[in-house]
């Protein structure tokens, strides 16, 4: 029989919708991401990618209403870093976006959905689910081992 | 807390931007102001240095991509200059090297707009 490996949640808290949290949700991602055991470049990688989900949430799920708030748990299993966003605002599945082709987004001079291809070119994987009453989750996973 | 702050000079025949700090969805907007004062006053040859920038997301970049179109077609350009390892692979991750240049010190990218400039007479 399998073993089951140990869940474990490392940091858990609210934020409030608003672009003045960014800088500290950025520092507890890469702390706790230096503390799992990424190299330096890795967590601020993750770092960056949280900044973008966060983003996203905090302008389109909120439409930038700062009185709203989301909560961000950080939870690690085996070789697995996980990153969870819960918010309750307007629902937005980003993994059906699709992938841009950054040579055609130049020549048209594009802007937004930049967000969004940091955080797949930076996560092994990403899931969105949409639960009960208006409940976003966005899970984010990177394995330690490359 | 102060996260960024900018400051612009005039180094003819460029305005060079001086970068401090964390660019993020937050702090952005102060830079798209910056440019756009620029704009306004027909200043087309710039160069934007990230020695002191510690960090950038994507709403950082998107600022570069909101100006590159109009300063262009003015003939001017955005030169970057001076970026550290990790902010430098955040653009290199999105593949800006493409469309921007990067240079490692200011006089490289001073030097490349003096080259460029027509003379005069």
């Amino acid at each position: 029989m399998q073993r089951q490996t140990p869940y474990t949640v490392r940091f858990k808290q609210e934020f409030l919708a608003r672009t003045e949290e960014l800088h500290s949700i950025r520092q507890t991602v890469e702390g706790e991401a230096v503390r799992f055991g990424f190299d330096r470049e890795t967590a601020f990688r993750l770092a960056l990618a949280v900044d973008e989900a966060s983003t996203n949430i905090i302008r389109h799920s909120y439409g930038g209403n700062p009185a709203q708030h989301f909560e961000l748990e950080i939870a690690t299993t085996g070789d697995q870093f996980i990153v969870m966003l819960t918010d309750h605002g307007k629902s937005f599945d980003p993994t059906l976006l699709p992938r841009l082709d950054m040579q055609r987004y130049f020549e048209r001079c594009a802007r937004g959905g930049l967000g969004v291809h940091i955080i797949k070119l930076v996560m092994d994987d990403v899931t969105y689910a949409v639960t009960g009453d208006r409940v976003n989750q966005l899970r984010m996973m990177k394995h330690l081992a490359a | 807390m102060s996260q960024f702050s900018l400051s612009v000079r005039h180094t003819p025949p460029t305005q060079v931007i001086d970068l401090n700090g964390f660019l993020d969805a937050h702090t952005a907007p102060q830079l798209e102001q910056a440019f756009q004062e620029m704009l306004n006053a027909q200043h087309f040859n710039i160069i934007v240095n990230f020695r002191d920038l510690a960090y950038i997301s994507s709403a950082g970049l998107g600022v570069f991509m909101a100006f590159i179109e109009d300063v262009r077609s003015n003939h001017g350009d955005i030169k970057l200059v001076g970026m550290s390892p990790k902010v430098y692979n955040v653009f290199d991750l999105l593949g800006f090297p493409m469309l921007y240049e990067i240079y490692d010190d200011e006089h490289q990218a001073q030097r490349k707009f003096i080259d460029s400039t027509p003379s005069i007479g």
